[in-house]
């Protein structure tokens, strides 16, 4: 049986940041490696490096040190322009407080993202689709400010999938929502995994997307600590 | 100290960008007003303390002619002078002649005075020495090259002097400054000869020996204090000894020209800064209340969280309120520095073109407290106005989620009136329209800042441009000639026309007219009667008709405003206040000519029955005439020459000199008014600029997202622009018709005297396009620029940890 490629793969990643005076080590040589449909979550403290291990994979940032390759090709040697279009093709992105554009509609926030990725055929009903898929159906014409927080994330995580991405990432997709709603759309982010494909790489604390990770990368100190893998 | 004072500081200090604006706006607005009341006050004291140094006139008689005494000081005794009121009495010789400088003609007052010993009207030597031979004499600093304006005249420079029918050839030897001629007002014409009036200076005893004079013409007094009732007092004592009838005129230091020509300026400038100043602290002040709103915004976490800690409303109300005023302050106290400095520079402008003797930047503490005051007021009121919505926040909604300022509603109609275009189609597109028309009241403030600015630069820019095309109309439509002559003897005009046309070649149209002055009540107007059908003189009549008839008069505007009568009102008058006669008023024209009665000579002749004690029955005292179009500048000094020969005219004016010597007296004021319109551009560009960057700030995040979702460069630089475009627009179309609508009012109050009608043309509102899109050219690359330099993930991560 011939080895499963891996689609990302973090080889000896370090990221750096100045702070003042000092430097801090966000990340100190990590190396990991993502395969195609995985459901990561990554875990750890407070200042862990977390939030920069995913924003180094999600090319929001590059990294001081070592390479990163998704599907063969190393994203660490890529400039702006060629990050932009990689976040725009590939990566879906879910964040913590949303990030809606307050001025667009539920369907035009997440149509925003096929516009930009210059997918513009059937643009709303897709966008509308996906918002069903979430359970938005019936909300489509609202705006973000007459969504619940719940409701506002189900809209990112429409946003973030609607263009097909390789790769979502989600930074504490949760974090901002209390226990029952997180869990629903914990559930949600699952099935979707499920339903779509894409590989998700999750940074949360929440217990209910832990529990339906396939691996856990515990971080500690910029440094992967153990990998607990769920689906043995 | 408090901790939340505490933060009062960390907020000016983390939020430079909103910090700076705030104290920039005030700053300006204080810098603009104060500096231009501050003006009148300097020009004042500093013509005062010129006037001191070199003792002043309080009282000057010319005499209708000579007495022979040089030391007129003996004309009263001690005691005499005690009654009077007068400390000191000096005579000198006062005449009007010409001087040929260069070839040109020049009006010229000669003047004979003591140097050495001169205790009154002392003349301060600018440029060179005191003359030191018979040939040299001493020039009023204007006509030299001292000064920006007029002959630019230099020392060792040869003046042939024309008077009594000889000509003397002088020298140069230095030029002076007279504190009688500040603005060089020409005492038979009242009109600013900045630079063309050639004053004379001439060592008394030299003067009598050159033209075999004896004696001196005009006594200079000074009384005891410097008022009108002690003037009056050595008037009348002077009077009783020298004889009404040897009294040509009497000036009375506080009723000169020269004293009238600069209240009036200062006046004026002091109505600008009162204008602008207000303006532009409305504008700081809604500045301000924007960019409050916006911290409030931006810090309704922070106001939760204060909530949750059991904040009182009041607290938190003050505390933001305080921020507000605390910048406020800081630019005012700026101000008052800017201001101080903005007067100097324009009195140093003033002076570089009156060349005043003394320079005072001084200022009135009233204005300081008053307009300190109303900056604090205003500033009060409008953070307190933007710090109003924190009471309507709660800890529960301010800490659940990320605020968002959007209103609910149907999408703009101005997005569904463009979505058909396929440019508007995109989504992306749409941000920019949505965050303008359904965040109403933050684009509502953010808008007024744009539009009052706007009104700022658009007054000061018209003021600008209708002043000079006031100038231009009158001279190309109403005052068609090309020169004009005041005779100083009544001529019958078909002997003046025959001899121009038997004599002179060049010379086109010629039309005979009255110029004199007429009584009303115990003020004196002068009166200007063309031909009923004159073809060289039309009327700007701009209230009544244009009739003109034994009946009917017009007014000029001025005279009109000063009488206070309008059209259909009678009004008497007389020639020799003997007889009066009443007629209607016609109309009211606007035109240079402000405070002259026009009629015809044909309704004159008609209706004056003693019009033979005043020789105008069959006589014109003046005419005018036009040049052919191809003659030389040479030829019409010739033909000039010639008319002086043969009539030896009270005046020969030529228009375009008349012009050029108004457009230079206005070339200085314009220098002001430009510093004006700068101030009234910085104004418009820091606060449009300001307050689009702020209303964008706050929606940093929101661009940090479309860049995390891959957006183009350019697609959020397309956003940002649109966004400010949108708020140009509306500060172009509200700011307009408000200007438009203020333009005669704001002309009004600062020019009382003045007739300006508001033609703005095509080429102000190209600019203000221009200045509007640097706005938005601005505002866009820096947000830009910050959205773009900022790191992503740096953003992302504090943004999360707010």
């Amino acid at each position: 049986m011939a080895l499963k490629e891996p689609m990302v793969v973090l080889s000896d990643v370090h990221r750096d940041f100045a702070l003042g005076d000092h430097i801090v080590h966000a990340l100190r040589g990590v190396s990991m490696e993502v395969y195609e449909g995985e459901f990561i979550v990554v875990l750890g403290p407070s200042g862990s490096g977390k939030t920069t291990l995913l924003n180094q994979i999600g090319g929001i940032d590059s990294p001081t040190k070592g390479t990163i390759k998704v599907k063969g090709e190393e994203i660490t040697e890529w400039g702006t322009g060629q990050l932009g279009d990689y976040r725009r093709n590939r990566v879906g992105w879910i964040f913590q407080f949303f990030n809606l554009i307050p001025s667009l509609r539920a369907w035009e926030n997440v149509a925003l993202a096929l516009e930009f990725k210059g997918d513009r055929e059937n643009i709303k009903s897709r966008a509308c689709d996906m918002l069903k898929a979430v359970g938005l159906g019936d909300k489509t014409d609202r705006f973000p400010s007459q969504l619940s927080g719940g409701e506002q994330q189900r809209v990112a995580i429409a946003r973030a999938l609607v263009k097909n991405p390789e790769i979502i990432v989600a930074d504490e997709p949760t974090g901002n929502l209390d226990f029952v709603t997180g869990e629903k759309i914990a559930d949600l982010m699952k099935d979707l995994n499920e339903q779509f494909g894409g590989t998700y790489l999750v940074v949360s604390h929440d217990i209910n997307i832990t529990e339906k990770a396939q691996r856990v990368f515990y971080l500690r100190d910029g440094q992967i600590e153990t990998v607990e893998d769920h689906s043995k | 100290m408090k901790i939340l004072t505490m933060k009062i500081f960390r907020d000016i200090q983390f939020n430079k960008f909103r910090s700076i604006m705030i104290i920039l706006t005030v700053f300006l607005a204080l810098t603009l007003g104060l500096g231009l009341i501050n003006l009148k006050n300097s020009a004042m004291v500093s013509v005062e303390a010129t006037n001191k140094q070199l003792n002043n006139a309080d009282l000057r008689i010319r005499l209708s002619g000579y007495i022979p005494e040089n030391n007129v000081s003996l004309l009263l005794s001690e005691s005499e002078k005690e009654a009077a009121g007068i400390t000191d009495l000096e005579g000198r010789i006062f005449e009007y002649s010409t001087v040929n400088y260069k070839d040109k003609i020049h009006k010229a007052y000669l003047i004979g005075i003591n140097f050495d010993n001169a205790r009154i009207n002392k003349l301060k030597l600018r440029v060179g020495d005191d003359p030191i031979s018979d040939d040299q004499v001493l020039v009023e600093q204007h006509f030299g090259n001292i000064l920006p304006l007029g002959a630019q005249a230099k020392l060792n420079d040869h003046l042939s002097i024309n008077f009594r029918n000889s000509i003397v050839n002088v020298r140069i030897a230095g030029f002076v400054a007279d504190s009688e001629y500040i603005f060089v007002v020409d005492e038979q014409t009242n009109a600013i000869t900045l630079g063309e009036l050639c004053i004379i200076y001439i060592p008394l005893e030299i003067l009598q020996q050159k033209f075999n004079l004896t004696g001196v013409n005009e006594i200079l007094v000074k009384t005891q204090e410097r008022s009108n009732a002690a003037n009056q007092k050595a008037d009348q004592a002077l009077s009783s000894l020298l004889g009404e009838n040897r009294i040509q005129n009497v000036i009375y230091w506080d009723e000169s020209m020269e004293r009238g020509w600069l209240e009036l300026r200062t006046d004026a400038m002091e109505n600008i800064g009162v204008v602008f100043g207000i303006f532009a602290l409305i504008v700081g002040s809604i500045a301000i209340y924007n960019s409050l709103s916006k911290l409030i915004i931006a810090q309704r976490t922070h106001i939760g969280l204060y909530g949750a800690l059991g904040a009182k409303n009041r607290a938190i109300l003050v505390h933001y309120t305080s921020s507000g005023l605390m910048l406020g302050i800081i630019g005012i106290i700026l101000g008052w520095i800017g201001a101080t400095l903005t007067t100097f520079v324009l009195i140093n402008v003033a002076v570089s073109v009156f060349g005043l003797v003394v320079i005072t930047v001084s200022s009135n503490p009233s204005n300081f407290v008053i307009i300190t005051l109303l900056a604090i007021f205003l500033i009060l009121i409008f953070s307190i106005l933007a710090t109003l919505p924190v009471l309507q926040i709660t800890p529960h909604e301010a800490l659940r989620a990320p605020y968002s300022t959007s209103e609910l509603g149907r999408e703009p109609f101005l997005e569904r009136l463009l979505s058909p275009f396929r440019i508007f189609k995109g989504l992306a597109s749409k941000i920019p329209l949505r965050s303008v028309f359904m965040n109403k009241r933050r684009s509502l403030s953010t808008a007024l800042v744009v539009s009052a600015s706007m009104v700022i630069l658009v007054i000061s820019a018209s003021l600008f441009f209708d002043y000079i095309y006031a100038l231009d109309q009158n001279y190309e439509l109403y005052e068609k000639y090309d020169a004009k002559v005041i005779l100083s003897t009544p001529t019958s005009e078909t002997e003046i026309k025959q001899w121009i046309h038997q004599t002179i070649t060049g010379i086109t149209e010629i039309e005979g007219f009255v110029y004199t002055s007429v009584w009303i009540g115990n003020q004196r107007v002068p009166l200007q009667a063309f031909h009923q059908n004159a073809s060289l003189r039309d009327y700007n009549v701009i209230a009544g008709e244009k009739l003109l008839s034994k009946y009917e008069i017009l007014i000029g505007n001025n005279l009109a405003n000063d009488l206070e009568v309008k059209p259909g009102d009678q009004i008497s008058f007389s020639f020799n206040l003997q007889s009066n006669l009443t007629v209607e008023v016609a109309g009211i024209t606007g035109e240079i000519a402000e405070n002259t009665i026009l009629w015809t000579i044909e309704a004159i002749q008609q209706s004056v029955s003693d019009i033979h004690h005043i020789g105008i029955k069959e006589n014109v005292t003046a005419f005018a005439f036009t040049f052919s179009e191809t003659i030389s500048n040479d030829d019409k000094n010739q033909i000039k020459q010639f008319i002086q020969e043969r009539f030896n005219p009270y005046v020969y004016l030529d228009s375009s000199e008349a012009k050029s010597t108004i457009l230079e007296f206005l070339n200085m004021f314009m220098q002001l008014l430009v510093l004006v319109a700068l101030l009234g551009l910085a104004t418009l560009v820091l606060f449009t600029f300001s307050s689009m960057s702020i209303a964008m700030m706050e929606r940093e995040m929101e661009f940090l997202a479309l860049r995390a979702m891959g957006a183009k460069h350019r697609t959020i630089l397309r956003i940002i622009f649109t966004e400010n475009l949108i708020y140009g627009f509306f500060g172009f179309f509200i700011g307009v018709p408000i200007s438009f609508a203020l333009l005669k009012p704001t002309y009004e109050f600062i020019f009382p005297e003045l007739y300006l009608p508001s033609v703005i043309p095509v080429e102000l509102w190209a600019f203000v396009a221009v200045i509007i899109c640097l706005c938005v050219f601005l505002a866009t690359t820096l947000i830009a620029w910050r959205t773009w330099r900022s790191s992503l993930p740096d953003m992302l991560y504090n943004r999360m940890a707010n």
